[in-house]
């Protein structure tokens, strides 16, 4: 009997693995629910998202009384919201565009207060089990992969970390590799997947394609164990070497927790850090050599200035580089050398 | 970026026709001929052959076409039009990396041929750009043939750039690539590339064509012959520096000289690019040679 409903809702990006004829029915028990759920919802009132992701790919103006589909979830964004994963059954925030219902508990002065949704229930599958993002998730890693990985970090979001994911990416496939593009941490949102696609990589996955619509307030195993599935279905596919944007700054929780975590030193092969000014490069220099990591290059707002870059430079020692060089082959190729990519036989 | 256009028969021949295509890129555009057998061997590289100063790029094919066919093997020989690319044969404030690069990667995504490793071989100016070429891309290629290269840029960090990889900061302008620092990063790929030089015995004509710089003549020697004999040298000095057993010959091509049909005619210059190639593996498998 919800049938039409599921069908006459917008789906949300992060739900975007969905099967979404297994939706069947509703439950109302709020009490149990969990961050990755389905919530269908209808709009309230618009606030600071006026449009949605669409699982499609493209942007959705929204109006009151839309309805609408998005997992619950937490949201950490300094610049918008933080939010955590509960549901009021009187009423919810959408966290985040790409599909994020969830409290709100703190905001950003600069923006608006969330837009408001009504939850109508929890998606059922036939079964009766409630729909979650984990259900569709890529198939848990059997093996450590062995794949080199660049992993761009950063002082904190806006610093430059998407624009120096995309620009390497594409030089590194103009010079002839396979490259996997990938977010291992944030908040599920075609924003930054797309323009993953439009650099050319040959695969492109997000934490959402392991089973989370956020990696905030998640356990650092789980964001771990995702990290190595999205790193798995990428050599699956014949990478040659990923590059994966680890959102948000380097004191952020997960963040933090993955860097000072041990196994982050195995798997990240080599590290690229964004930043907007020479203090604060040589402050996330010294606070990530504090962890044992020694970034390959500075990048990010910084590499705009010549004489910012040449500060940063005489701080640290460590060589900075602009979107123009990363989109450079020879320079992007320097970084597959460093991180000792090869050539992988069977790739197509 | 890339167009196809209609094939182009070179008429008498029974090798296959080939196919035509331009790379176009803001640095300049790119011809390429590509031929591809009729059974096509997919252990075996394409061959990437890059023409010299002269432009020949039709001598390429016509000396290239028959023994890459019976080998299996796919033919790419690119044109840089002049009007484009004044000069070619080096990597620095020109970019024929790119234009390259682009047309390995295009043939590669219509599925005409393999190319995320070829064999290269360049003549004369051509073999300068080969081996600056994989200097730059060690991962692209399978085997590096050079042919009667003027000079070369030599894998040796004590010899400034471009003779050599030494970076000279006054000469590195400023938001232009460090192809010296650059080339260094790849030097240990680069050196265990499988490398054939040529050169034919009487290349010794210190012709027009022939750098003739005081600081090439002392450290590579006047004519092509003793240049290709120190690039040799520095080959496989800076392999064994580096703990790499290089795979490497010098091949004198015996009543030849600075002629490419010539060579090809007098020395079998092509079948012998064509008679070797390097089985398709990982880069971590050791390179091994065997006729294809």
């Amino acid at each position: 009997m919800n049938q039409h409903l599921f069908a006459r809702a917008k789906w949300a990006f992060s739900t975007r693995r969905a099967t979404r004829a297994l939706a069947s029915d509703l439950d109302q028990r709020w009490d149990e629910v969990a961050p990755g759920q389905f919530i269908l919802g209808q709009v309230i009132s618009i606030g600071q998202h006026g449009r949605m992701q669409l699982a499609s790919g493209r942007p959705s103006t929204l109006y009151p009384g839309d309805l609408i589909v998005m997992p619950c979830g937490a949201r950490y964004a300094p610049d918008q919201f933080e939010g955590i994963a509960e549901i009021d059954p009187k009423g919810c925030d959408m966290l985040a565009g790409g599909g994020c219902l969830g409290r709100m508990m703190h905001r950003n002065d600069r923006i608006k207060p969330p837009t408001r949704v009504q939850p109508l229930g929890r998606i059922t599958a036939p079964d009766g089990q409630v729909l979650d993002t984990l259900n569709f998730a890529l198939p848990r890693a059997t093996a450590t992969p062995s794949l080199p990985v660049i992993v761009v970090l950063g002082t904190a979001m806006n610093s430059g970390k998407t624009t120096a994911t995309v620009a390497l990416s594409h030089g590194l496939t103009l010079a002839g590799w396979r490259v996997a593009t990938l977010k291992g941490t944030g908040t599920g949102s075609f924003g930054d997947f797309n323009h993953y696609l439009d650099a050319g990589s040959a695969f492109v996955a997000d934490f959402t394609d392991a089973g989370m619509v956020t990696t905030y307030r998640e356990p650092l195993a789980r964001v771990a164990l995702g990290i190595r599935d999205v790193l798995a279905a990428a050599e699956d596919a014949g990478c040659d070497l990923a590059v994966m944007e680890i959102a948000d700054g380097i004191f952020q929780r997960e963040t933090a927790a993955l860097i000072a975590d041990p196994g982050f030193r195995t798997w990240a092969s080599g590290v690229i850090f964004a930043c907007g000014d020479a203090v604060a490069a040589a402050g996330g220099v010294a606070e990530l050599a504090r962890q044992g990591v020694h970034p390959l290059a500075l990048t990010g707002l910084l590499s705009c200035s010549p004489m910012a870059s040449a500060e940063a430079l005489a701080a640290t020692g460590v060589p900075v580089i602009n979107r123009s060089q990363l989109l450079d082959p020879a320079e992007a190729n320097r970084f597959a050398v460093q991180v000792g990519a090869q050539r992988v036989a069977s790739a197509a | 970026m890339l167009n196809i256009v209609n094939p182009e028969v070179l008429a008498g021949r029974e090798e296959p026709a080939p196919t035509r295509l331009w790379v176009r890129l803001p640095e300049g555009r790119l011809r390429a001929d590509v031929f591809v057998p009729a059974n096509p061997q997919a252990s075996v590289p394409p061959l990437l052959a890059l023409h010299g100063i002269s432009r020949a790029a039709n001598a390429l094919s016509t000396a290239f076409a028959a023994p890459a066919a019976a080998a299996g093997r796919v033919l790419i020989v690119p044109r840089f039009p002049p009007g484009d690319w004044p000069v070619f044969q080096r990597i620095g404030g020109a970019r024929p990396d790119k234009p390259l690069l682009a047309l390995l990667s295009r043939l590669q995504a219509v599925g005409l041929a393999h190319t995320r490793k070829v064999d290269l071989f360049g003549f004369s100016g051509g073999a300068q750009l080969a081996h600056r070429f994989a200097m730059l891309y060690p991962q692209h290629v399978a085997a590096l043939h050079v042919a009667a290269a003027g000079w070369y840029c030599l894998p040796d960090d004590s010899v400034p750039f471009p003779m050599g990889l030494r970076t000279e900061a006054d000469r590195v302008t400023p938001g232009e690539p460090d192809i010296a620092g650059l080339m260094r990063a790849q030097l240990s790929a680069f050196l265990k590339i499988p490398l054939r030089i040529y050169v034919g015995e009487d290349d010794r004509l210190r012709d027009p064509a022939l750098r003739r710089d005081r600081r090439i003549d002392k450290t590579q020697g006047r004519d092509r012959v003793a240049r290709a004999h120190a690039f040799a040298a520095a080959f496989k000095s800076a392999a064994h520096a580096r703990g790499i057993v290089p795979t490497l010959s010098l091949t004198i091509l015996p009543g030849c000289g600075h002629d490419f049909p010539q060579c090809a005619h007098v020395a079998g210059l092509a079948a012998q690019v064509c008679g070797f190639s390097v089985t398709k593996g990982d880069d971590n498998e050791p390179a091994s040679l065997r006729p294809c």
